[in-house]
């Protein structure tokens, strides 16, 4: 309760909703930051009204709200992991057996350990349908690739894997996909352009 | 249920009239009834932008007293949509008595409409600001533009302060309220905010009404003729200012192009978001009139 709270109080001086994802927390802290560390023309017409020292505090406030709030979002990762996957052994059991790291895999260990999605969305600050469309490796659902990337270790890292052998994996795939679907996208291309030509001729 | 919407902003020619028109215009063809009311006394043409011509019959004859408001409403041509003309040059705001105004304002809210739009007029005198005060939904219109963010400030500095001094007046402290406005120098006090410090540390059930009445208190930030992308956050910036510098709760629900065609449109007597309903500044306004709707910031 007192965590939400103080998560809440945070949010609001960061001026975004508690549901906000991280990218929208950093993506406002930034233009924060950014308005009163600088002159515009927003400010400007108040710059006789509110002093240096106005800014300053106000400034130390949007820097003190964004590390609380990471420290909250670190805290959040273990908690819902229930410590490293060896404190399991049915995990750790599906876990040996898998020789690639996927979608359906990780949506396997995720339900082993007893882990709704809901849960990861709350510790990644990641909406529930991009989560489920990792598990389903719905990869046309999914963000560019960079951002693909980030989702799945932190995905991984809310379950306390091994951030760097599931990124690898599941990337590899993704990777593969993409390369594919480009090359498709260009051969249908060609493709029509012969049968017009055909038509035309 | 009957929502009061005021749209105001400090400058003229900052598009006040062409959104609250819009907007009218839109949730009438939405199936909501709607009434525009024309407070602009001093330079009313509400009328051009719904693409009418001046209405016979004005706001002047319900303050001399020769018809009811209800009387005036005059049809648009627009199904469900109701206008309230203003007068042009024939009445300013320093001429309105208090009686009359509080007879404007109670007749207002007695229309039968889902909607009743008001259309204010720039600058920043109390009659116009009681009336914005008035409204469910306090639209503040910004360009993009130092001065028009400069008169933006004087606004809802001016809205801020009225506000805080009809709700203290009204709980029995006008007293109060006026020795502490006068002893403010005195007490090191210089910008709006320091005042509200101020009044809350001289007297505790001050403090308490300032924190109990004015909590309901928003503005709603309307963000007009942007050029570029990256003047979008200038609605960002803006409502942080007036939660951190003014302590005023403030909500950015969007922001609205340029479009020349708009300007043609006025000028043909064409409702330009009827004309041009899937150009992009018609979507914005649309997104907005739902935002407010719904009660709800622009999504990102």
């Amino acid at each position: 309760m007192q965590r939400d709270n103080l998560y809440k109080k945070c949010c609001d001086i960061l001026e975004v909703s508690p549901d906000a994802s991280m990218s929208e927390i950093k993506k406002s802290y930034l233009h924060l930051k950014e308005l009163y560390s600088s002159t515009s023309i927003v400010s400007m017409a108040l710059e006789d009204e509110f002093t240096a020292s106005d800014k300053a505090e106000i400034l130390a406030g949007i820097d003190n709200a964004y590390h609380e709030l990471m420290v909250l979002v670190k805290q959040d990762l273990p908690d819902i992991a229930g410590g490293e996957p060896g404190n399991n052994e049915a995990v750790v059991g599906i876990i040996a057996e898998i020789d690639m790291f996927d979608g359906p895999a990780l949506k396997r260990i995720r339900k082993k350990m007893g882990i709704t999605l809901d849960d990861i969305a709350r510790a990644t600050r990641i909406q529930v349908q991009y989560l489920s469309h990792l598990e389903h490796d719905n990869f046309e659902k999914l963000p560019p690739e960079v951002y693909t990337r980030g989702f799945v270790a932190s995905y991984a890292q809310a379950l306390s894997l091994d951030v760097k052998s599931v990124v690898t994996d599941y990337m590899v795939r993704y990777r593969e996909w993409k390369s594919h679907h480009h090359k498709g996208g260009t051969l249908v291309g060609l493709m029509t352009l012969f049968k017009n030509r055909k038509n035309k001729f | 249920m009957k929502e009061i919407w005021a749209i105001g902003g400090g400058k003229g020619g900052i598009g006040k009239s062409f959104i609250i028109s819009s907007m009218g215009n839109y949730l009438a063809r939405q199936g909501k009834k709607v009434v525009l009311v024309d407070a602009d006394l001093g330079a009313a043409n509400l009328h051009t932008f719904l693409g009418m011509g001046r209405p016979e019959n004005s706001l002047t004859d319900f303050f001399e007293n020769r018809a009811t408001l209800s009387a005036l409403r005059v049809k648009s041509g627009i199904d469900n949509l109701e206008l309230l003309a203003g007068a042009i040059h024939s009445m300013v705001p320093e001429n309105i008595k208090y009686a009359q105004k509080l007879k404007f304002f109670r007749h207002i809210k007695k229309l039968e409409a889902d909607f009743i739009l008001i259309d204010l007029g720039a600058g920043v005198h109390f009659n116009t600001i009681d009336t914005f005060l008035l409204a469910d939904k306090k639209i503040v219109v910004i360009v993009p533009e130092i001065t028009a963010i400069e008169n933006m400030y004087g606004f809802i500095k001016n809205v801020f302060f009225r506000q805080l001094m009809n709700t203290l007046g009204s709980n029995g402290f006008k007293d109060e309220f006026k020795a502490a406005w006068e002893g403010r120098l005195a007490n090191g006090v210089t910008t709006l905010k320091q005042f509200v410090e101020h009044l809350k540390r001289v007297s505790a059930p001050m403090g308490r009404i300032i924190e109990d009445e004015l909590a309901g208190f928003r503005l709603d930030l309307v963000l007009n003729q942007i050029k570029f992308n990256r003047e979008k956050r200038i609605g960002n910036s803006v409502k942080s200012i007036c939660l951190k510098y003014f302590g005023m709760d403030a909500r950015y629900v969007g922001h609205i192009g340029v479009d020349d065609f708009i300007v043609s449109s006025i000028n043909n007597r064409q409702p330009y978001i009827e004309t041009y309903s899937e150009s992009k500044c018609a979507r914005e306004v649309a997104a907005i009139t739902h935002n407010l709707m719904d009660d709800q910031q622009m999504k990102i």
